[in-house]
């Protein structure tokens, strides 16, 4: 994360998906978040980052 | 805007507030401005009467981590919690320009001058505790604010008892431009062997308050009559704005056309309003004098451009080294071009005693 202006909506639109969807592929998460814009190219962590909230919050 | 200079004439300087928080310890008379090159410590440092450190930086954070990085520095050297630590960054009336923030050299290059004043910082207040005490600085230890004697577990002092008995704010030479911007004291910075919060992971300061929305960013200023503007682009390089035509966006809102030269631009007291006329404003533009390569063409047309060799290191003869053995590859750089993070956003407000800008970096 760079500026994380965009930080806030990754956070709400993937807390949306994972209370419609608890066990989401990652082609799953990349359609849920694929309308936020970020240029610091954090996207790849942040892909990991909602896969392993998805194991722990099933956990 | 008010340069730093006349900020500083037309003020108070500060180092420690003390007492009620109001009180500013030391006064620097208007008609006489401090000497060149000389700074207070307050420019660096500041401790209010419940023990926050404020810190003040010209660098911004903008993912690098350098202002958590700096106050790691800071609660080790003044021995206060990390917590306790707080960045203020990036104003230009109220910190030293010190080179802002490029190239990662911030926490490498510019982490010198604020160590520096958080160990006279502790210096001063530990030579008042000691007046207090009776007992010599030497002998003191400094754990999250709290000065305890060794050998005597029973004496202990905050830091923020003795803010009052602070002399007034001592000024130390600056020396160095840019990033080598130092503040030379007479306190020594401890050995990096002694720090235990930097070189910790910790969180950064800035990340809570970015994940929850409470971080403020340039869109969130917003000046009282504040309008909003949209530049309307040309669409080209290399041409000139032949006409405008403000009737074409007569009811959207109240927005007007602003036409300075060759440029175009709308303002008006909706953002959505000056969005939508900056779309629909009518203008023409005069035939283009340059044209940029075709996207497609890109990598062959850098190629094809004049090489500047640049060497940064030179170590031992390549050449010697790898002998006659062919050695062959090829390289492709993407074309890369710096811009400012977030949203492209500036707000400018314009008062008869000066105007404030704020902006990306």
């Amino acid at each position: 994360m760079q500026c994380g202006y965009c930080l806030n909506g990754w956070i709400m639109t993937a807390a949306d998906l994972l209370a419609r969807e608890k066990k989401p592929s990652r082609a799953q998460i990349k359609e849920a978040l694929g309308s936020i814009v970020c240029r610091c190219g954090a996207h790849v962590a942040i892909l990991r980052a909602v896969e392993r909230a998805a194991k722990e919050m099933t956990a | 805007m008010s340069t730093r200079a006349t900020f500083l004439a037309g003020t108070t300087a500060l180092v420690v507030v003390a007492g009620t928080g109001a009180v500013r310890s030391f006064a620097c008379a208007a008609d006489a401005p401090p000497p060149a090159k000389m700074t207070a410590l307050g420019d660096w440092l500041r401790m209010l009467p419940d023990g926050t450190v404020e810190m003040y930086t010209d660098k911004v954070e903008v993912g690098m981590g350098v202002p958590t990085g700096f106050a790691q520095f800071v609660a080790d050297e003044l021995g206060v919690s990390f917590d306790h630590v707080r960045p203020m960054l990036g104003d230009t009336s109220d910190t030293i320009s010190a080179g802002g923030v490029g190239g990662s050299f911030s926490t490498l290059r510019g982490n010198f001058a604020i160590r520096n004043a958080a160990a006279e910082m502790r210096s001063i207040l530990l030579a008042a505790a000691a007046q207090r005490l009776g007992v010599p600085a030497t002998q003191m230890i400094v754990t999250n604010g709290v000065i305890h004697v060794t050998g005597n577990p029973a004496q202990t002092l905050r830091y923020t008892d003795v803010l009052s008995a602070l002399a007034p704010d001592p000024r130390f030479p600056l020396t160095g431009t840019g990033f080598s911007v130092d503040l030379t004291v007479p306190a020594r910075p401890k050995d990096w062997m002694e720090y235990r919060i930097a070189g910790s992971s910790l969180p950064r300061k800035d990340a809570a308050g970015k994940a929850f929305g409470r971080y403020p960013y340039v869109v969130n200023v917003k000046p009282a009559g504040m309008l909003h503007g949209r530049f309307v682009y040309p669409p080209s390089i290399g041409v000139t704005l032949a006409s405008v035509d403000p009737a074409s966006v007569h009811g959207i809102g109240d927005a007007r056309v602003v036409q300075i030269a060759g440029f175009a631009g709308v303002v008006a007291t909706r953002e959505w309003d000056a969005i939508r006329a900056a779309r629909a404003l009518k203008t023409t533009w005069t035939a283009p004098t340059v044209t940029l390569p075709a996207q497609a063409q890109l990598a062959d047309y850098m190629w094809s451009q004049p090489v500047v060799k640049q060497s940064t290191v030179k170590n031992g003869d390549v050449d010697a080294t790898l002998g006659s053995a062919p050695l062959e590859a090829t390289y492709s750089w993407p074309f890369q071009s710096h811009a400012n993070m977030g949203p492209g956003c500036t707000v400018v407000d314009v008062r008869a005693d000066g105007v404030t800008v704020w902006s990306g970096t």
